[in-house]
């Protein structure tokens, strides 16, 4: 399948503007999946698959958030490129769903090579910190919008062009074990989701509460909304009636 | 030295205007990362942010280099709680600009990046984990909406979404302008982090236990013939309590990250599991 170069850049540019938005420009919350999966499918003319794909990877990647100076993997570009690629080739969305996997890692690469290409705008800054150049040193953010943008634009060209070609070749000899394995997937995906954050947010004193909500929605089949407020409920109790223990001395309270 | 230099001391008070301080806030909450880089992450953003108000406290050219050189020391931290450090650091700025030269004013100089290195790491403690509870919260509200095919998953994170992030840049930045480093005394005293973080958790913890039956989409549907009798392994786990197979590998899954197991691992974990499923069962 060719899609042709011209298109193949507008798709591009249009995955990579999202993914660009979390380091290179102001972000309004568009790098997340529902909204920015949601945007892509509307733009290409299928907005319902855009905002499921969205709808899907925030659980796949609801646990993964950047702590300290890490750069997690890209769920942006990974839902910008899934939903584009599934949209173009018109594959079944849980085979697409997992291409977000090695998208995502090839967009976290990318930002990896976007800071260490900016290291050295801080050399530049420096020397203008001598001059009292100001104009010279906030110009430095021009560049470095720049890079994050390029970074973003690189692999999700080579994702767009390349790969929905591949994409369709490999959809059309697949047998049907390997769909069926990939549906399999997706589907235990959200679990690890799901698993990282309750890794991060576990504590003994916790279990009750994520018994309560498991318990209200698989045995009582809870809608979410209901539970959440159920949640919100004893979150305000414990807020304004409960001890959250001894205070640290010093420092601020973390 | 303080003789030829008094302009900015005394008569004349040179103080920021509303104006002044909206410039910053909108500047640190809309580009906090646009040249982050390995060596010194945020510093340039951060001085960029408050660049404008330096050139306005600081006329002279001297005052501006040094100025330039104390924010570009190391800075990194969560985007939006940044409006604590640098708010706090506008109040410093401005009263080391109506300082005349002295010891005095070297000191106030270095307690500005005191306070930036000292609070960053805290605030990125604290931002970190209360942003991946609120974020997991939205998220679990908008999946729901969005797995329907609702636009309304997407709007619920645009709207509070955007709410949390420029509510605490908003709020952290103009309270701390105004209080100083009394901002840090309070949160102590009150703790209120740790019980705004206690509660976030318990909300996030009860949306979890109500994600997982919902949407970790798997089951066992094959059936195992012994002799006569079928062995329907689905109803089986059912009847003990729906939902145990999600549970239970998300539960495996949360166990096997604590234990330091790489993200990219437990994927491909899911892959070897699911494809055995799949063949087997």
């Amino acid at each position: 399948m060719d899609i042709g170069l011209g298109y193949a850049c507008f798709v591009s540019v249009l995955c990579a503007f999202f993914g660009w938005t979390n380091y290179g420009f102001v972000n309004f919350q568009t790098t997340k999946p529902v909204i920015c999966g949601m945007l892509v499918g509307l733009v290409l003319g299928d907005i319902r698959t855009g905002i499921v794909i969205g709808g899907t990877l925030t659980l796949v990647y609801m646990g993964i958030v950047g702590v300290g100076a890490a750069i997690p993997v890209n769920q942006t570009t990974a839902t910008t490129v899934t939903t584009a690629l599934c949209v173009i080739t018109g594959i079944e969305m849980e085979t697409a769903i997992a291409l977000a996997v090695p998208v995502s890692v090839m967009g976290q690469l990318g930002r990896m090579a976007a800071w260490t290409i900016n290291t050295p705008l801080m050399h530049i800054a420096d020397k203008a910190a001598e001059t009292a150049d100001y104009r010279k040193m906030t110009r430095l953010q021009l560049v470095g919008s720049l890079v994050f943008f390029l970074t973003e634009f690189i692999p999700v060209f080579l994702c767009i062009y390349f790969g929905s070609s591949f994409v369709v070749m490999v959809n059309e000899n697949m047998p049907a074990w390997i769909s069926q394995w990939l549906t399999t997937a997706t589907g235990m995906l959200p679990a690890l989701g799901f698993g990282m954050l309750l890794a991060m947010m576990y504590k003994v004193k916790y279990i009750p509460f994520f018994l309560v909500g498991f318990v209200m929605c698989a045995v009582f089949g809870g809608s979410l909304l209901a539970i959440a407020l159920l949640g919100a409920a004893m979150a305000i109790y414990v807020f304004f009636w409960g001890n959250p223990g001894k205070r640290r001395k010093g420092g601020m309270a973390s | 030295m303080t003789e030829n230099r008094k302009e900015g001391a005394g008569s004349s008070v040179v103080s920021l205007t509303r104006k002044d301080l909206m410039g910053v806030f909108l500047r640190f909450s809309f580009f906090p990362m646009v040249t982050i880089n390995y060596e010194r992450f945020q510093t340039l953003q951060y001085f960029s942010a408050l660049a404008p108000v330096l050139k306005k406290l600081f006329p002279d050219r001297d005052d501006q280099i040094s100025a330039a050189r104390r924010h570009m020391a190391f800075y990194n931290t969560t985007p939006q709680w940044m409006g604590f450090t640098i708010g706090m650091n506008c109040a410093q700025e401005e009263q080391i600009a109506n300082m005349p030269h002295g010891e005095e004013r070297t000191a106030l100089e270095e307690s500005v990046n005191t306070v930036k290195a000292s609070l960053m790491g805290p605030l990125a403690g604290i931002g970190d984990s209360l942003g991946a509870t609120v974020n997991a919260i939205i998220g679990a509200l908008a999946a729901g909406f969005a797995l329907n095919g609702s636009i309304l998953g997407a709007l619920l994170t645009f709207v509070l979404g955007n709410a949390y992030y420029f509510g605490v840049a908003y709020f952290s930045f103009f309270y701390s302008y105004r209080n100083g480093l009394k901002v840090i005394r309070d949160m102590n005293r009150t703790g209120i982090l740790d019980r705004l973080m206690e509660s976030a958790t318990i909300l996030g913890m009860t949306a979890v236990g109500a994600l997982i039956p919902s949407w970790v989409g798997f089951s066992l549907e094959s059936e195992i013939q012994i002799g006569d009798y079928v062995l329907n392994l689905q109803q089986e786990l059912d009847n003990i309590i729906p939902g145990l197979a999600p549970l239970a590998l998300t539960v495996l899954l949360a166990w096997l990250y604590r234990k330091n197991i790489s993200s990219l691992k437990l994927v491909a974990l899911i892959f070897v599991f699911s494809l055995i499923f799949s063949l087997i069962l």
